[in-house]
């Protein structure tokens, strides 16, 4: 876990991530908008048991919580065991974006004309990942709400595995709410074609993205900009390499999952799907 | 015994018959240069089927050019052979009908490509995975680990189905409602237990269509998607969920139900109490 990120941890107590020490046969229990974590260290292994929330149909006011205590196995669902020669008392727990896209349905769609630009604000799902000092992979990976599984694509046959994910879709900076458990993507789209772009329904690259920290311990990642050049539902993706300039004191807390090698890419952006 | 074979042949025959010797012995050493060649040289633009056709294919075909060289050279008319070839290969062609018509499938089951290695098919009723594709059959290795043969001319003539071609796959659920239960409380009901199911796919959307007043329920059917390989774990999932969705919500599954009527009315049935009947 990089230094700054400790560093902004430890200046934003009310941040849910950030690095941990724990003592030998010492656990710690931490609940995250229903998500059940518990976390206890041995000498020779780490233990992760969890709950995970089923799909939330409303989403919850933003709350977590931790604290020191004994672990019952049996009250868990999923464990899950790592085995070192000598187990380090600092892990780092650490947020990260969606592992595939996520499709965002604004909860009322929206019309774009053409020549028309429009910056929208679209959260996403964050998974909460675990590492310990000295491993280059995490040793846990899962997401904080399991989010449902869903179809991107022209027809049954071909397109992608998803997430999907409703949003609110704000327009303006000031109505976008604090929720730990979520990302906030600006998305600049653009129609430079001639007909209308009905927006439904917007891939957002989750894997391709970054994750910075606000004051206020909000996740948000960079600015990506769609840019629809012709009709149909393709567009050119563009992500900026910064954090949102909207942010007093941006900390990057994650890398993308897969980087993108080329400066833009061209996605399908927009699906109007079949019935 | 041998001097008076070696007296009877004189030096010319005897050359022609070491040229002839050496000639199918060189055919043999050619023919298989030639095969394996080939088959080096094309390995990574075949696959594997084709790459046995082609070399085994060559083998032969040199080989046998190498012998009608060698039983010319011993002076032999080719046409008395030829002949013979004509007829013993009619005869053998009326034999192996089924046998050619199976490797002529074979060849266009290849070239069609309706499944490959790896791919789970079902043809009538048997279901099962891929192994291999030769040349005179397919082999399949059914779910209850079985081994099935099943002849290419087989799968030409008849409908196969691939089930692992497309990535995503449809699981259609018929389920009777009782008469008095409201469809839309039940449609809505269903929905809300796709939108909950993590595995149920969002888009494709749920279909939910009313087909028809059945005897003894109403017939519904609710068509939700999921990702291939989650099929089997979606069929038991979302079928245990909607019951339990529909005891929570006093929606009944009837069983099938007749009406006893001798006349207009029907006759009440009265389940009585065990310590009822003791009374009495």
């Amino acid at each position: 876990m990089s230094d700054s990120v400790a560093n902004h941890s430890a200046a934003h107590p009310s941040a849910w991530w950030g690095p941990r020490e724990l003592e030998c046969d010492q656990a710690l229990k931490i609940e995250l908008e229903g998500l059940q974590l518990a976390i206890a260290r041995q000498v020779n292994q780490w233990s992760f048991f969890y709950n995970q929330p089923g799909i939330q149909i409303e989403d919850k006011s933003s709350s977590w919580r931790q604290q020191l205590g004994l672990v019952d196995p049996d009250e868990y669902e999923q464990v899950a065991r790592f085995m070192f020669r000598d187990t380090h008392p600092r892990m780092g727990i650490v947020p990260a974006l969606a592992d595939r896209a996520v499709i965002s349905k604004p909860i009322a769609a929206l019309n774009l004309p053409p020549q028309e630009e429009v910056t929208i604000y679209v959260s996403s799902p964050l998974w909460l990942q675990i590492f310990s000092e000295g491993v280059r992979e995490p040793l846990l990976d899962i997401p904080i709400q399991r989010a449902s599984d869903t179809w991107f694509g022209p027809s049954t046959r071909t397109g992608e595995l998803c997430y999907a994910s409703r949003t609110h879709g704000h327009l303006l900076l000031e109505d976008v709410p604090v929720r730990l458990h979520r990302a906030i993507t600006p998305i600049v789209i653009r129609n430079d074609a001639d007909t209308t772009l009905l927006l439904e329904r917007i891939s957002l690259p989750a894997p391709h993205l970054s994750l910075y920290a606000d004051e206020n311990s909000q996740l948000w990642t960079n600015i990506i900009t769609l840019e629809r050049e012709s009709d149909g539902d393709m567009a050119s993706l563009e992500v900026d390499n910064k954090a949102p300039p909207h942010l007093k004191k941006p900390v990057r807390i994650n890398e993308p999952r897969s980087p993108l090698q080329k400066g833009s890419l061209a996605i399908r952006a927009f699906s109007v799907l079949f019935d | 015994m041998i001097e008076k074979i070696i007296a009877t042949l004189d030096n010319e025959t005897l050359l022609q018959l070491l040229h002839a010797a050496a000639l199918v012995a060189a055919g043999f050493v050619v023919a298989k240069l030639a095969s394996l060649g080939l088959a080096r040289g094309l390995k990574h633009r075949l696959d594997h089927h084709h790459l046995m056709m082609v070399s085994r294919g060559s083998y032969y075909l040199i080989l046998v050019l190498f012998l009608i060289s060698a039983l010319r050279q011993m002076g032999f008319d080719l046409s008395v052979v030829l002949g013979a070839a004509g007829i013993l290969s009619v005869a053998i062609g009326f034999a192996s009908q089924t046998s050619a018509s199976n490797v002529i499938s074979g060849l266009f089951l290849i070239t069609e490509r309706p499944f490959s290695v790896g791919d789970v098919i079902r043809i009538g009723t048997t279901s099962g995975e891929v192994l291999s594709i030769d040349l005179l059959s397919v082999k399949l290795r059914t779910f209850d680990n079985l081994f099935v043969r099943i002849p290419n001319e087989t799968l030409i003539k008849s409908e196969v189905v691939n089930m692992t071609r497309f990535p995503i796959r449809r699981l259609d659920l018929l389920i009777g409602v009782a008469y008095k239960d409201d469809i839309k409380k039940v449609r809505d009901v269903l929905m809300q237990v796709a939108d909950i199911n993590p595995i149920c796919l969002e888009e494709p959307k749920p279909l939910f269509i009313f087909q028809g007043f059945g005897e003894s329920s109403l017939d519904l059917q609710f068509s939700v998607w999921a990702k291939r390989e989650n099929f089997l774990e979606l069929k038991n999932s979302i079928q245990i969920e909607i019951k339990e969705a529909f005891d929570t919500h006093h929606i009944e599954i009837p069983f099938p139900q007749r009406s006893l009527a001798p006349g207009a009315e029907p006759i009440p049935v009265r389940i009585v109490e065990p310590a009822a009947k003791e009374a009495k």
